[in-house]
């Protein structure tokens, strides 16, 4: 097993910046996880470590060693696609015994291995059988099962779960949590789905527009996001924001959100000292919203019930759109109006000009 | 009752629990419509086969009887054996074989590689060579007669089987690499990766995990290789004259004289021709068959 640094990485397609310059460090034996929407250049980041695209500027670093002018197979990893790539000719037993065989692994290793992965991953009975032969999970199974008999030091994941039914991808979600406790190789896993990103990572790297945007543990970027976009597209549904006018009063400091005015808790005042007059908006998730009659008044607009609670879309001083997040057995209906309060101690205050978060705590 | 009981349509009927006066019910008359069809489309197609097949049965006396028999009174394997013995169709028919078989091998071998390289690899002007080489597959062949006899006869391989190697590569080569091309184009690149990320070289990959899987490509190509070599007429007439390279086709067309036809042998010497093509036509269309339906990928 082994770390993987990324530093300056550069991947460009002739004008196109694929990756713009990201550094990355991903511990031994860590689960590492790459999120971020479609083109953020996370599979990219991907696919140069994997050594399936060279790099056009910066480095990767396997295990210490620089590995840039090494091709995929001089380099000790195994890959997941997100179609599987199970060849179609071969058996699930062929399948599993081809990388080792292609790395020169004696016969009863070889046998040794495929037996113990396909024990620990259940398929032991598919073995004769062909790709064609199994369903989507099965395959996805065998698909994991071809890497872990390579014991290789670093496991890349490329959205392997994405084309499992919902309920299968929670499954093998568990079980991909299990199996990495189980082997403790260096993972590397990109998805665009932050609710995998959150249940898988013990480090999660938030990316977009070729640049990684937050690293670290996915519990402290959900809560302290550096920016905008992490905090918009960490949590389902995701942080309102509401922009106004900071202005001083009485001592204390309140923003001016379309003349209803939010007051700005004591413990956010140092980080927001110097902005009076200037725009700044105010982050706040859907469960940090509660309903209160003495809040700020806010119209129902729309009722979402989701069974372990109801998500409201609710209209805020008028103009402004927000979602709640309450206890489903909440009374409310479409049309109510109601009074809103916001949990004082998890707010987030942003620069609307650069996104940056304002009141961000650090690393 | 019993004696509708005795004709087919009568036991196909009280089969369907029908009374002589019903109707066929609407499922049983569009089968029949179906099977109507099918079997006209398979007498046409069959036809003019089994017409060269009775008559390269029949004697030479009785090819030329009015009425027309379409069962020869006398069956004889005679016009095989004169064909054999006293012409060298022995040769013809290896002069074929090796013309064919040796365009077949070449084609599928450059077809799948260069196939490879246009479905995989972007390189400078790939886009234009690929249409170049299809685009000279669209000059009608009978344009290109006179310069490739001139080629031909200036390289000094006239009357050679190298000169109809080369033509019939020449125009078979474009469709190789084409179909080719497509083929590799519906398998997945992951595969390609996937073989990477196992230890293998981009070469490897495409020996050991791609080409296994391009067999039906491969079995199409072959099938369009070798039966447009073994049938092609017009060039191998023009590039050769004599037993050294002349191949069946131009063989056949031999019993053709000025003032007359011996049809008997023409049909012997024909069965002898449309055999192999008709064999290696369903050995690989099988082959196709079982190949396309292979599942692959999940996507």
């Amino acid at each position: 097993m082994a770390a993987v640094t990324l530093n300056e990485l550069v991947k460009r397609y002739d004008d196109v910046v694929a990756v713009d310059g990201i550094d990355l460090e991903i511990p031994d034996e860590s689960f590492t996880v790459l999120v971020g929407p479609s083109g953020c250049g996370k599979s990219t980041t991907l696919r140069t470590i994997a050594g399936l695209e060279r790099v056009s500027d910066g480095e990767v670093r396997l295990a210490d060693e620089v590995v840039n002018d090494k091709r995929a197979y001089e380099r000790d990893i195994a890959m997941v696609f997100q179609n599987y790539a199970l060849y179609p000719h071969k058996t699930v037993r062929g399948n599993m015994r081809f990388g080792l065989e292609q790395h020169g692994i004696e016969g009863d290793v070889i046998e040794e291995r495929v037996s113990n992965a396909a024990d620990l991953l259940q398929i032991t009975d598919l073995l004769d059988r062909t790709p064609s032969e199994l369903s989507g999970g099965q395959q996805q199974r065998v698909a994991l099962g071809r890497a872990i008999v390579r014991e290789p030091e670093v496991f890349l994941m490329d959205e392997p779960l994405s084309n499992l039914d919902a309920k299968l991808r929670v499954q093998m979600r568990a079980e991909l949590n299990k199996l990495h406790e189980t082997l403790s190789t260096t993972t590397v896993y990109v998805t665009h789905d932050q609710v995998e990103a959150m249940t898988l990572a013990d480090q999660i790297a938030v990316m977009d527009d070729g640049e990684i945007q937050q690293v670290g543990a996915p519990t402290f970027v959900y809560e302290n996001p550096r920016n905008q976009f992490v905090a918009d597209f960490l949590g389902s549904p995701s942080m309102n924001f509401l922009t106004g006018e900071l202005t001083e009063c009485d001592g204390g400091r309140v923003i001016d959100i379309d003349g209803v005015d939010h007051e700005v808790p004591e413990a956010y005042a140092d980080a927001l000292a110097g902005r009076t007059g200037e725009e700044v908006t105010l982050g706040v998730r859907p469960e940090n919203v509660t309903l209160d009659p003495s809040g700020y008044p806010a119209e129902v607009t729309v009722v979402e019930p989701q069974g372990e609670k109801i998500i409201l879309e609710l209209a805020f001083a008028g103009e402004q759109q927000m979602k709640a997040s309450v206890d489903p057995s909440t009374e409310v209906s479409r049309g109510d109006d109601v009074g809103v309060t916001f949990e004082r101690d998890r707010l987030h205050y942003f620069d609307p000009r650069t996104g940056a978060c304002i009141t961000f705590a650090g690393e | 009752m019993s004696t509708t009981n005795d004709t087919l349509v009568g036991r196909v009927r009280s089969h369907l629990g029908l009374s002589t006066d019903e109707e066929w019910p609407a499922v049983v008359r569009e089968r029949l419509f179906a099977y109507a069809v099918l079997v006209l489309y398979v007498v046409v197609v069959w036809f003019p086969i089994y017409y060269i097949f009775i008559t390269s049965l029949k004697t030479s006396g009785e090819v030329l009887n009015t009425p027309v028999t379409f069962f020869p009174h006398t069956a004889t394997i005679q016009n095989y054996v004169d064909i054999f013995a006293n012409r060298p169709f022995a040769t013809y028919t290896m002069n074929s074989l090796v013309v064919a078989v040796t365009t077949t091998v070449i084609c599928v071998t450059l077809g799948t590689i260069s196939g490879y390289t246009f479905s995989r690899f972007t390189f400078l002007g790939n886009k234009s060579l690929l249409l170049s080489i299809v685009g000279a597959r669209m000059i009608p062949p009978i344009a290109l007669i006179v310069p490739f006899f001139d080629i031909m006869a200036g390289l000094g391989i006239y009357n050679t089987q190298i000169a109809l190697i080369l033509t019939y590569t020449f125009f078979n080569l474009p469709f190789a690499v084409w179909i080719m091309k497509n083929f590799f184009d519906g398998v997945p690149e992951s595969l390609d990766e996937q073989a990477q990320i196992d230890g293998c070289s981009r070469w490897e990959g495409f020996v050991k995990v791609i080409l296994p899987m391009a067999k039906p490509g491969i079995a199409a190509t072959a099938i369009l290789a070798f039966i447009f070599s073994w049938n092609e007429f017009v060039f191998a007439l023009v590039l050769t004259s004599s037993e050294a390279a002349q191949t069946l086709p131009v063989a056949v067309s031999l019993f053709v004289a000025d003032d007359f036809v011996d049809w008997a042998h023409l049909a012997a010497g024909g069965m002898i021709a449309a055999l192999p093509g008709i064999l290696f036509g369903l050995f690989f269309q099988r082959y196709i068959v079982s190949g396309l339906t292979q599942g692959a990928v999940k996507e």
